[in-house]
């Protein structure tokens, strides 16, 4: 009979690399560069992005406000986040251009890829990932890839459209981010990553080997092979360099994890304490957190039933408010005279406009923070939908990432501008 | 290539010749009936015919966009849909000549692309599935996962073995080294000896005492209610911690579990006595049966119930329970009598087995008044769970002996005969969870010994690297890796790792990780791997690996008998699972819950029967060789009692899947009509004939839609009652842009609204708004119809060309009368699984050949699939007579010496003789015991006792609860010298640890009373409790946790809690109080609070 799996995956970072050779490592924490930023600051401003998704859409009608522009009346999603509304921008009248197939888009949320529903369909590289191979360099962790799920979706694609396996546990990205590696450990990590070089060495050999043998097309995909041999090795020699700098000390204490769907909301809560925490101690400037809702599935296909909207809308109400409490935790994290919301982005949406008709077109989006003039409802023709991609472009200037296009992007976002 | 560049149109619409003058006919043609319509911005279809790139050579091809359309222009008019009926036709030699000129350069081109790409199929990497399975072939683990840690596969054209969609990256490739590792640790022996085959057998009731005190489960002895442990009822059991341990006896007490309640978020029934810390094959055994409970009696079941087993992945320390890593099977609970369960399964480390009463509907009694007693309805009873292992019949085990051979496993011992040598890196098995099961002894590290470390690797890795690899390896290949075993053991590893540091990288290698099928590849022994990968999922076996180094694997008889070989095999079920997991997409089978107020009788055990129902319906048509109209038609239907039931057929009884024959004008059995495909093309709420349609379409007829145009909104679905998804789909197919493709894709869809969401047959739709009662039909009286039934289904429909049909079975009837689609399909289907490449224009001949020849030997599945291995898909360019790659020599497989590792004695080994026991310095304690609550609990005592070796039982006194022990004090207290005196309170205090440890603080002891004794006061206590063995006890430890309380026990003739207390100290308040705490009702009034507290005791016991 069916010998379905449940998939647990951890996600990939620097730290599973090591794991896969027989290491666990210490990284820094930038307390120890902190004097060198802070000689540099006003010239290197740290940028950070939090792009989030939640995957079973949200319903329109209570997200969306009905007048544009500066002055619009609240709808009862943004209600939950009026605290915040001078630091938040809200769309409508965007979408991914080409990105169909209902479900299927989730996976192009954050990387405008068109069309995944089709046969040959290849994912593209997402935004994240895309800073994360520019400015990734300059900590910790180069980005953190995050889920609530307890299925095995990511938010996070490589270049060649590699999904990046999500950390779903918020216990264990504690542990990565802020338990110490000991001393013997960090020699034997060491170690483990010399060889763990040496043994890709190898193995590329091989591969060019192979590739002496083979036509054009096949060396082409050996390539592949090859460069990621290439790039893991990259990433252990970088990890070697942390091997030695100590974690960042931090006054909270591990989460319990839990375990049940239904609890996504409090589940994104738990994530949501430790983004703050791993932006805060500079471990990383890019984070993706892809929100399952699945557990409701059945009821986002609600058929417009009074009652099973109700319960919807109470699912989606706690999901706002605990975003609105993370963007004030953001806010009371000063740094260098602002607040890490003035330098970070919150990007927060979903892949459907509708979930009970699973439209891909309409998608209910927001930014907040990352030293935008905000405070704006930016309304777009809902017929003929505005590409979301532009404001990815615009979301990669504003990390200092000097780009003439990401992914289906026509230019940067209209109406939106630097404070 | 001069083909290539044919023809060239003008923004303005008209034609230009800019090629030879072979084009001119086609320039004509497309002139003549074509650019009319298909030109400009407004161009129907969106087919700008000046637009499209005519140069077919260009960039653009290999996108395939431009390729595409010139095959989908070749075919719409091939298949008569272009131009349209009321356009000027084309003659019909004037169609030919068209036809054959597209088609000639359309082949010309892939032809010629393909030969740039210089093979027709480009090296691929293992899937997921293929890894996990290979590992397991190759490392002899047959249920090591892997999967899961692995990214997912990108898929192209519904399947994951396209060379396009397997990309690699960084992330793979270091969870490969994850994997290897993971692999490699558990397949190297670490013991000298095979871990101690245990076995351990396990009481459900004590896992599920929550739900027996809350009458959601009851406990049975003899076939009826046990009268210790009565069921949950109007009056509450008391005291969980009591319950939760005294259930541990039940096994003891030949007591067996009898539940009603199917596993839910708060219910996971897994047998957490018990997480396997070796990996490796386990005997398990159980028995069940069926009953029907009526309020307290045990009456004959209604019929055979299905309980699940399944394997279960504890978490942590194993409290936050786990999830179901996979399903091992449904096992029947027969009404008469128990029926005994054996089957042998793999655990990994943490895995436990998990219950469920998987056949019954949600029912639960927690929440009705009277629970248990006053619940009618059907139980499914365990009586035990057996587990014994690990178990192995060689050791060192057989993966170990592929990387090992028979090289003897030793002590490590740096100091005396390995200095400067690394010892191997050995984690420390300990038992994560709560389960009592712990590892053996450690003896020390052992690894194997070699001396002659550099002979050995190279005899070691000439011997796995061809199994790894799947071909011969090149002697400088295998000099590679053990150059780099030198440099390891130069560096100070020993000789383990420094050999496992070689396998990691084979296994981490592209050779491992890529299948190279291309031409200068493609011999016997890619030959052999691709079959293995088809039909297996996994590399090929020692007999296709010798068939290959002996150049026997040859198109005809030789490849026939493998491919029968490969099917026969247990093997070949992944196959079948893989396969349809993909083509029917029944791997996204959860993707989508049923409503649970419209479908309410949907269960996971229905969910898993329908998978099942699909698996064994392919299966016998492979078996049993039958023809391509059974994907849409059948006689027969692949049948469990579930599934029976949900298909309105009776007669059919349990949960194994068999083939019942069905009554004439049954539209089931078919993949078409299968529950699961029914389920898996709706989305959980409401069903829409373009999903289904576009489904039948691509999956079962081949013709795969294309895919809608840009911004058309989709439907929004409506349970309201109010309208039909029909009428919806009415409006939109009126509009002339869409009807086009409606009118193809839309009928299969529409003769399959004849079923529901979960593949239900149906006459009107399910509402949950306006509609009229529903009837209960064959739903299990225990679920509650939640819907109403709605507007009537029309499953009528008009195929495009023209014929019509009144629902399913004439549907049915159409598509069956042609089975040559049907298998033209299949067939594509499985080219694309069996070579990982899309069907190509150019491949349409030699599927059509395929097709020919199977239908010229009866048009059998079993034949096709003997065809697909036969043909020029499957064997690319005369592969047997091309040249040998110069990298490989033929020789090469004489200097690799026999792929099985002889089995060889392990040398003898010495273990250090253990040290002769100490005399044991026995003494005797006598000790006041505390938790004897009534004579039936001696028993418990004698076997918690049974378990402290450091101690045995001399005397037991009832009457003054005084226990005398003999104990060791060596083992007591480790380290101390023997002839030192223990002082008292030590002593006490240890055996007081010890018994509270092991009677999870059931029992304790404490000092004697002595004369105290006599002083003493006694003092009665009348409570109302449940006539229950637990409940008892709860009552004397409410009692004996009061100070000044020395002795407690119960009286269950009277019902009386009976203690004695110090005369000084007056606890008789703080005695009643500690009661009511624990949720106690008393019955005898405090002497100085009369009436009040009287009045609620009695009206609580009244009831």
């Amino acid at each position: 009979m069916s010998h379905d799996r449940f998939s647990s995956r951890v996600p990939l970072s620097r730290r599973t690399v090591l794991r896969g050779f027989g290491a666990a490592l210490a990284l820094p924490w930038l307390d120890a560069m902190r004097p060198a930023r802070a000689a540099a600051a006003g010239r290197d401003v740290p940028r950070r992005m939090v792009a989030i998704e939640t995957n079973m859409g949200i319903l329109p009608q209570f997200f969306f406000p009905e007048k544009s522009g500066v002055d619009y009346a609240a709808s009862p999603y943004l209600e939950r986040l009026a605290a915040h509304r001078k630091q938040l921008t809200v769309f409508s009248g965007v979408s991914l251009p080409g990105v169909t197939g209902a479900h299927a888009a989730e996976k192009c949320f954050l990387t405008g890829t068109p069309h995944p529903e089709r046969g040959g369909f290849r994912n593209g590289v997402s935004l994240d990932q895309f800073a994360a191979e520019r400015i990734g360099n300059r900590t910790r962790y180069a980005s953190l890839v995050t889920a609530v799920s307890n299925e095995g979706q990511t938010l996070s694609f490589t270049r060649s459209g590699a999904p990046i396996p999500a950390e779903k546990s918020a216990k264990k990205l504690f542990q990565k981010l802020f338990v110490p590696t000991k001393q013997e450990e960090a020699a034997a990590n060491v170690e483990a990553l010399r060889q763990g070089r040496s043994m890709l060495d190898f193995v590329g050999d091989q591969s060019k080997r192979l590739g002496r043998m083979l036509g054009p097309a096949d060396r082409a995909r050996l390539d592949q092979y090859f460069t990621s041999v290439r790039e893991l090795e990259t990433r252990l020699h970088s990890a070697e360099e942390w091997e030695h700098k100590p974690k960042p000390a931090v006054d909270a204490k591990a989460p319990e994890d839990i375990v049940d769907g239904k609890e996504f909301v409090r589940r994104s809560e738990l994530m949501y304490d430790l983004i703050k925490l791993a932006l805060q101690t500079d471990s990383t400037r890019l984070v993706s957190l892809f929100v399952d809702s699945v557990s409701i599935h059945n009821i986002t296909h609600h058929g417009n039933r009074p009652d099973v909207l109700a319960e919807l809308r109470g699912y989606e109400e706690g999901q706002f408010d605990v975003l609105g409490k993370f963007l004030t935790a953001l806010g009371e994290v000063k740094e260098d005279g602002e607040s890490l919301l003035d330098r970070t982005m919150v990007l927060y949406g979903t892949c459907m406009g509708s979930a009970n008709s699973h439209s891909n077109v309409n998608l209910p989006v927001l930014l907040a923070g990352g030293g935008f003039r905000h405070g704006k409802h930016l309304a777009f023709d809902t017929q003929n939908n505005y590409p979301l991609s532009n404001l990815y472009l615009s979301m990669l200037h504003r990390l200092g990432i000097e780009t003439d296009a990401f992914s289906t992007s026509r230019g940067t976002m209209t109406g939106l501008e630097l404070a | 290539m001069i083909y290539v560049r044919i023809l060239s149109l003008s923004s303005a619409g008209s034609l230009r010749r800019r090629c030879c003058a072979a084009d001119e006919p086609t320039q004509k043609f497309l002139t003549a009936y074509c650019v009319s319509c298909h030109a400009g911005a407004e161009a129907d279809g969106g087919l700008d015919l000046t637009q499209l790139g005519s140069d077919l050579s260009d960039s653009r091809l290999s996108d395939g966009e431009t390729f595409r359309r010139w095959v989908k222009i070749h075919d719409r008019l091939a298949a008569g849909e272009m131009p349209p009926k009321d356009a000027e036709q084309p003659s019909a030699g004037e169609k030919t000549a068209f036809g054959k000129a597209v088609a000639e350069r359309l082949i010309a081109v892939e032809r010629a692309r393909r030969l740039a790409e210089a093979g027709r199929v480009p090296i691929r990497r293992l899937t997921r599935a293929e890894y996990e399975y290979t590992i397991r072939d190759l490392l002899s683990l047959d249920g090591i996962m892997l999967q899961a840690s692995l990214p997912e596969d990108g898929s192209a054209h519904n399947f994951d073995k396209n060379s396009e969609a397997l990309d690699i990256s960084h992330v793979n490739l270091a969870k490969y080294v994850e994997a290897a590792d993971a692999a490699l640790d558990m397949a190297i022996a670490t013991q000298p000896t095979p871990p101690e085959r245990q076995t351990h057998r396990f009481s459900l009731a004590r896992h599920i005492y929550h739900i027996l005190t809350n009458g959601d489960a009851v406990l049975l002895r003899n076939g009826q209610a046990d009268d210790e442990f009565p069921p949950g009822s109007l009056r509450e059991h008391v005291g969980a911690h009591e319950h939760s341990v005294l259930t541990r006896n039940s096994l003891r007490r030949g007591v067996s579990a009898g539940v009603f309640r199917h596993e839910d978020e708060s219910f996971k029934p897994y047998f957490y006595d018990f997480a396997a810390l070796y990996p490796g094959k386990y005997r398990v055994q159980t028995s069940f049966w069926s009953f029907q409970w009526d309020k307290g009696q045990v009456l004959p079941g209604r019929g055979v119930e299905a309980a699940r087993l399944s394997v279960v992945q504890l978490q942590d320390d194993g409290r936050g329970g786990g999830h179901p890593s996979y399903i091992l099977g449904y096992y029947d609970a027969p009404p008469h009598g128990p029926q005994r369960h054996e089957l042998t399964t793999w655990f990994n480390p943490k895995d436990t087995l998990g219950f469920n009463a998987a056949s019954l509907a949600p029912v639960v009694n927690y929440s009705r008044p009277g629970r248990a007693m006053a619940f009618t309805g059907p139980g499914i009873a365990c009586d035990y769970m057996e587990i014994e292992g690990p178990i192995h019949d060689v050791w060192p085990p057989e993966g170990h002996r592929r990387l090992f051979g028979d090289l003897p496993l030793v002590a490590f011992d740096a100091a005396k005969n390995q200095p400067g040598v690394t010892p191997p890196k050995r984690k420390l098995l300990r038992q994560e969870t709560q389960a009592p099961n712990k590892p053996d002894e450690r003896r020390g590290d052992w690894t194997v010994a070699s001396l002659w470390p550099t002979a050995d690797a190279e005899r070691l890795l000439a011997s796995f690297l061809p199994r790894a690899f799947r071909r011969p390896v090149p002697d400088e290949v295998r000099k590679q890796y053990v150059t780099l075993v030198s440099e390891r053991l130069a560096a100070g590893d020993c000789f383990e790792t420094a050999l496992r540091y070689a396998y990691r990288a084979a296994l981490c290698s592209p050779d491992f990780l890529y299948h190279l099928e291309t031409p200068e590849y493609f011999d016997d022994h890619a030959l052999a791997t691709r079959l293995s990968y088809f039909l297996w999922c996994s590399q090929p076996d020692d007999v296709l690996g010798q068939l290959a180094d002996q150049g026997k694997l040859r198109p005809g008889r030789a490849l026939q008998e493998q491919v029968e070989r490969l099917l026969a095999d247990p093997k070949s079920q992944r196959f079948v699972d893989d396969f349809l997991g993909q083509w029917l997409n029944l791997r996204k089978i959860a993707a989508n819950d049923p409503d649970r107020k419209l479908y309410p009788e949907f269960s996971a055990y229905l969910q898993d029967s329908m998978i099942a129902e699909s698996r064994a319906f392919f299966r016998e048509l492979i078996d049993k060789n039958l023809d391509a109209r059974h994907l849409v038609k059948s006689d027969f239907a692949m049948l469990n009692e579930k599934l029976a039931v949900h298909y309105g057929l009776t007669g059919v009884s349990g949960s194994q899947v068999r083939r019942v024959a069905l009554p004439k004008d049954c539209p089931r059995g078919a993949f078409l009509t299968q529950a699961a495909v029914l389920k898996v093309t709706a989305n959980g709420t409401t069903t829409s004939p373009v999903p289904r349609g576009a489904f039948v379409m691509s999956r079962l007829l081949g013709k795969p839609p294309e895919p809608p145009p840009p911004n058309i909104p989709a439907v929004e679905p409506d349970v309201q009652g109010a309208t039909t998804i029909r009428e919806q789909l009415d409006k939109h197919r009126s509009i002339e842009a869409c009807a086009g493709c409606h009118a193809k894709i839309d009928p299969p869809g529409f003769a399959l609204e004849a079923f529901d969401v979960i593949g239900g047959a149906r006459e009107r739709y399910r509402s949950i708004g306006d509609g009229d009662a529903a009837p209960r039909g064959l739903i299990d009286r225990f679920v509650p119809i939640s819907f109403k039934l709605g507007p009537a289904v029309d499953n009528s429909g008009r195929l495009p060309d023209g014929r019509t049909f009144a629902g399913i079975n004439e549907f049915q009837t159409l598509l069956a009368a042609d089975a040559g689609p049907l298998l033209k399909n299949l067939a594509e289907q499985l080219c694309v699984y069996a070579t990982g490449r899309p069907i190509g224009f150019g491949d349409r001949a030699e599927i059509a050949a395929i097709v020919n020849r199977t239908q010229a030997k009866g048009g059998g599945i079993r034949t096709l699939i003997h065809e697909v291995v036969q043909s020029r898909l499957f064997l690319p360019v005369g592969p047997m007579n091309g040249p040998r790659p110069a990298s490989a020599p033929a020789n090469v497989a004489q200097t690799t010496p026999t792929r099985a590792a002889p089995l060889g004695m392990i040398a003898a080994v010495t273990v250090a003789a253990e040290k002769p026991e100490a005399e044991p310095r026995r003494r005797q304690v006598t000790l006041r015991l505390w938790g004897l609550t009534e004579p039936a609990r001696v028993p418990d005592l004698h076997s918690d006792l049974a378990a402290l070796p450091e101690v045995r039982v001399v005397a037991l006194d009832e009457a003054k609860q005084e226990l005398t022990l003999e104990y060791d004090a060596a083992r007591l207290f480790p380290g101390t010298p023997a002839d030192k005196p223990v002082p008292e309170d030590q002593l006490l205090q240890q055996l007081d640890n010890k018994i509270r440890g092991v009677s999870r603080g059931l029992f304790a002891v404490k000092p004697t009373l002595g004369d105290k004794l006599a002083a003493l006061r006694r003092e009665e206590l009348g409570v109302t409790i449940q006539d229950c063995v637990s409940c008892r006890l709860c009552v004397v430890h409410a009692a004996l946790k009061c100070e000044g309380v020395e002795q407690a026990s119960f009286d269950r003739k009277t019902q009386k809690l009976v203690y004695r207390r110090d005369p000084a100290k007056d606890c008789d308040a703080a005695v009643r109080e500690s009661l009511t705490k624990s949720k106690v009702a008393l019955t005898t009034p405090a002497s100085d609070k009369p009436a009040d507290l009287q009045g609620a005791n009695s009206a609580k016991g009244s009831e």
